[in-house]
């Protein structure tokens, strides 16, 4: 895994917790698009990591998965955000915003477009 | 509570190996043939919608290397990988592997044959009593290159009447010593001792006595006879108590007859 891929992987579980609160339950697929609508030209998504992600993120309890029949009655696995999971989303979000916050101090930027992206 | 619930799903991972495989497959696949299906309606070819979908899904292996990583422990499960993998090799090859075991077996044996000398010679406590405390004394002279050497009977005198250290000293002198019988003359090995040395190693006589610093004095030529010399010349009888050996041709009188296990050379 290369440095990028490892920065990600701290914020995709933000982006993907963020995105199952706001959407409820949703398949691995309808998760990536989402996250790629929201940010389309910000991130650079490799689908295919989502599903570490997801799986790390089952074991932590922080989501639950579930088989069921998507939209075109396929067979598909959906996943939702648990109790735990928006208890870790608040955390991320506070440690994602205390972040962002210190280094644009530390820049000197203003916050501008970058912020509302989290939230 | 965090790590044991990560613990507890990656043990349950391990069990649940080839079912939780068969689901990532699935979902993949779900997820590729979705993006396919969405390219075509955004109006690509269906080899170019195969494509972008691919592509935009990233490499499929490492993901999936990822994923069993975490999935369980990796260790465990790549241990259990590289012995199935092991076992196959060799069972393809029996012709290395009978070698391999051959030089397996015969290492251990030796490494085997080692040990029960060591522990014999090296390890085994000493057949006396209080082992851990005796100690040799030897004189040394480095500057004639002079080790292990023997020391004058006057020199120990000294030593054991000024010496705090220990709790006694007693000598032995291990000497090459010609018996001489009714079959002829033989070579054996004697040794002489200081009178304190079988008391000191908690060493008594199954039959008869030791010596005392009396008869020491007087020098009188008393002997204590090994338990298989004792078998071997006389059957094992009392009669061997009092009984005359010529060695070095003095007649000696046996007095005592050392227990079968005391070494045959005490050092």
């Amino acid at each position: 895994m290369n440095d990028k891929a490892d920065v990600l992987q701290g914020t995709l579980i933000l982006l993907v917790l963020r995105t199952l609160e706001a959407l409820g339950p949703l398949h691995g697929y309808g998760i990536a698009r989402r996250i790629e609508q929201i940010s389309k030209e910000l991130l650079q998504l490799n689908q295919g990591t989502l599903y570490p992600a997801l799986l790390r993120m089952e074991q932590e309890g922080w989501i639950a998965s579930k088989w069921g029949a998507s939209e075109k009655n396929r067979k598909a696995r959906f996943y939702s955000i648990t109790a735990a999971g928006r208890r870790q989303l608040t955390k991320e979000t506070e440690d994602w915003r205390r972040m962002s916050t210190t280094i644009e101090l530390f820049l000197g930027f203003e916050p501008g477009s970058l912020a509302e992206e989290g939230g | 509570m965090s790590w044991a619930t990560v613990v507890a799903a990656r043990l349950r991972g391990l069990v649940e190996h080839k079912r939780l495989e068969r689901e990532l497959d699935e979902e993949v696949r779900f997820h590729v043939e979705m993006q396919i299906e969405d390219n075509l309606n955004a109006g690509m070819n269906p080899a170019e919608a195969r494509y972008a979908a691919m592509r935009s899904f990233g490499g499929l292996e490492p993901m999936k290397e990822t994923y069993r990583e975490q999935r369980t422990f990796a260790l465990v499960e790549a241990m259990a990988q590289d012995l199935r993998y092991g076992v196959r090799t060799l069972r393809k090859s029996p012709g290395f592997t009978i070698t391999a075991v051959a030089v397996l077996a015969l290492a251990i044996g030796a490494n085997t044959a080692m040990f029960s000398v060591l522990n014999g010679v090296l390890f085994r406590p000493l057949p006396y009593q209080s082992a851990e405390q005796l100690a040799m004394l030897w004189a040394e002279d480095p500057t004639q290159n002079l080790r292990e050497g023997r020391s004058a009977l006057w020199d120990v005198e000294q030593w054991r009447s000024q010496s705090q250290s220990f709790a006694d000293m007693a000598t032995f002198d291990a000497v090459s010593t010609v018996l001489t019988g009714a079959d002829g003359v033989e070579q054996i090995v004697g040794a002489s001792i200081s009178p304190n040395l079988l008391p000191l190693l908690g060493v008594r006589p199954v039959l008869g006595r030791s010596f005392s610093s009396e008869e020491a004095g007087q020098r009188q030529r008393l002997v204590l006879i090994s338990h298989r010399f004792w078998q071997a010349r006389f059957g094992g009888s009392r009669d061997a108590l009092g009984a005359t050996l010529v060695l070095n041709g003095l007649a000696c009188q046996i007095i005592g007859i050392l227990p079968a296990d005391f070494p045959e050379r005490p050092a």
